[in-house]
């Protein structure tokens, strides 16, 4: 057997983890999210008829003027909020749509300029890596006039209830030589890691510098999911070698990035379920525990690199690190008294096991996908790291895949003889490209994502009868497959996507 | 862009394709990940 090169394996996985639609291209992820927004937006435009022209407009608005909107931290997070609301019963609440109405989102003269709200108010205006991606750097900002005035303050103020819980978080205005590090170490990521170093980087909207140190603990980074949407924040240390700043813009690149994926899939049933961390001296979330995965496997990869790197990166940016660990053991914690756990390969290996052999049973089939690709993708650097023969745990293997034990009672149910109909109002955005439906439930703010077949039972649930389902269900699906129809039609039934005919 | 209508999609599904529908969960983004070390001694 010939011996695979070491670059070559390292630009194999590179390709693997940065090029999956579901999990890793940035393009195909910010298509979901865009249909997603244009959907949400018409949501919104219902609800307040007073701004329903604006949401309405941004529904229609091309990718280039949307996304400088719905990725600005402020108007996601008002997004998000608005959306929860609706779907606790809570709504509606007009966080975006008063943002909108107010004209703080305007571009200057209502010329398109490419920028973000918040953005357009940063001073300087700096771009650390314009040729990978629209991110700007939280400088100074511009108190505004005006609409703009109530972005700076919300600003603000999601990064006050992100960073200080006890008040000893400080944002750092960053100077021109803190500003040029971030780009020294995107420069450096996306040589090292072509696919997966380039691919985080679109996923950042708002880079910012800050401390936090509450006396047993430093802050080296934080990102943020929708309290503080695309937004990472970097202690200014972290800067200082142009290897740890490139891992750590890395590291919170792939949080914004599994956060992406995730706004158009869940991959934990269970919020609640937790697992010990032997390093830590608290138990995390398995939400926590797929989120530290996904960076520790990529770390691996990203330290394999860096040990190959060639002599013009060494050259350029300094020797690599030498030593493979990541970080200390937390004191009083089972690694802190045993030793262990201090490297990317131990904590993914821990945390792999515990996601696809402990816990595997409460991912969604997603969640399942998710931890399988990820180790699928590293098993080349971490040849152990599952148990031997250690599969990606099934759900009980009464309930198929992708069901809940509901949706198994539903699907041992006869079909209705009349056939079924799509529940009103319809509410939809096709991207036929990755063969995917994306709709809203009648009555409610929850997005439903359809892959191509349980699209095309969505679609056939236009009031004709069963025995027409059948016969265009074959038709077009190719396959006698009762067993498949009864299923998308209970997971449909499910979702209060449609309803049968005769109620 | 945004339709009222389901239109039929024009794709070969895969032999041993399964429906599925899935959704999002607030949830698990509402949160966010620290990195944060013990203090040096």
């Amino acid at each position: 057997m010939t011996a695979v090169p070491p670059d070559d394996l390292i630009s194999r996985i590179d390709l693997a983890l940065g090029s999956d639609p579901r999990f890793a291209g940035a393009p195909a992820i910010e298509a979901r999210n865009l249909a997603r927004y244009r959907l949400g937006l018409r949501i919104l435009a219902e609800h307040h008829p007073d701004a329903a022209d604006r949401l309405e407009r941004l529904s229609r608005a091309g990718d280039d003027e949307l996304r400088p909107v719905m990725y600005d931290p402020v108007l996601r997070n008002a997004f998000e909020n608005d959306l929860t609301a609706l779907e606790a019963g809570e709504g509606p609440t007009d966080a975006l749509a008063g943002y909108l109405a107010s004209g703080a989102a305007d571009p200057p003269a209502g010329r398109l300029d490419g920028l973000g709200p918040c953005e357009r108010l940063s001073r300087p205006h700096v771009r650390p890596w314009p040729r990978h991606a629209a991110s700007w750097v939280w400088t100074d900002l511009d108190a505004g006039a005006g609409p703009q005035q109530a972005l700076t303050a919300r600003l603000e103020a999601l990064l006050a209830g992100t960073l200080s819980k006890d008040g000893s978080g400080t944002r750092v205005t960053p100077d021109a030589a803190l500003s040029a590090a971030l780009g020294r170490a995107a420069d450096l990521l996306t040589a090292l890691l072509p696919r997966t170093g380039a691919g985080v980087l679109p996923h950042v909207s708002l880079v910012g510098f800050a401390r936090y140190d509450n006396g047993e603990e430093t802050l080296n980074s934080i990102s943020g999911g929708d309290p503080l949407p695309s937004a990472l924040f970097l202690a200014p240390e972290r800067m200082d070698d142009p290897w740890t700043a490139a891992e750590t813009l890395f590291h919170e690149g792939l949080h914004l990035k599994l956060f992406d994926v995730l706004r158009t899939g869940s991959l934990v049933a269970d919020p609640d379920r937790l697992v010990p961390i032997p390093w830590r001296t608290r138990s995390w979330t398995l939400t926590r525990v797929l989120f530290a995965m996904h960076v520790y496997a990529h770390l691996l990869l990203f330290r394999a690199a860096a040990a190959e790197a060639g002599p013009g990166l060494r050259s350029r940016y300094g020797p690599p690190p030498a030593t493979e660990d990541v970080d200390r053991a937390t004191p009083g914690s089972e690694a802190a008294a045993r030793g262990g756990y201090t490297t990317s390969l131990e904590r993914v290996t821990y945390l792999a096991r515990q996601a696809a052999e402990v816990h595997g049973g409460v991912l969604t089939a997603e969640g399942r996908a998710f931890v399988g690709w990820l180790i699928g993708a590293v098993t080349p650097l971490a040849p152990g790291i599952l148990s031997e023969g250690g599969p990606v745990a099934s759900p009980p293997a009464a309930v198929p895949a992708g069901m809940v034990a509901a949706d198994a009672v539903a699907a041992g149910a006869e079909m209705e003889p009349r056939g079924y109909r799509q529940a009103r109002p319809v509410q939809v955005c096709p991207i036929p490209e990755q063969r995917r439906l994306v709709a809203v439930s009648p009555g409610t703010s929850r997005f439903r994502w359809l892959n191509d077949h349980a699209w095309l039972i969505y679609a056939l649930c236009d009031g004709r009868d069963l025995a027409a389902l059948r016969a265009g269900y074959l038709r077009a699906a190719g396959q006698d497959a009762d067993e498949r129809l009864r299923l998308g039609l209970a997971d449909l039934l499910s979702a209060g996507l449609i309803e049968p005919v005769g109620t | 862009m945004p339709t009222q209508n389901v239109e039929i999609p024009q794709f070969t599904l895969a032999g041993n394709s399964t429906p599925s529908v899935t959704t999002d969960a607030p949830h698990e983004r509402a949160w966010h990940p620290e990195f944060l070390s013990p203090r040096a001694e």
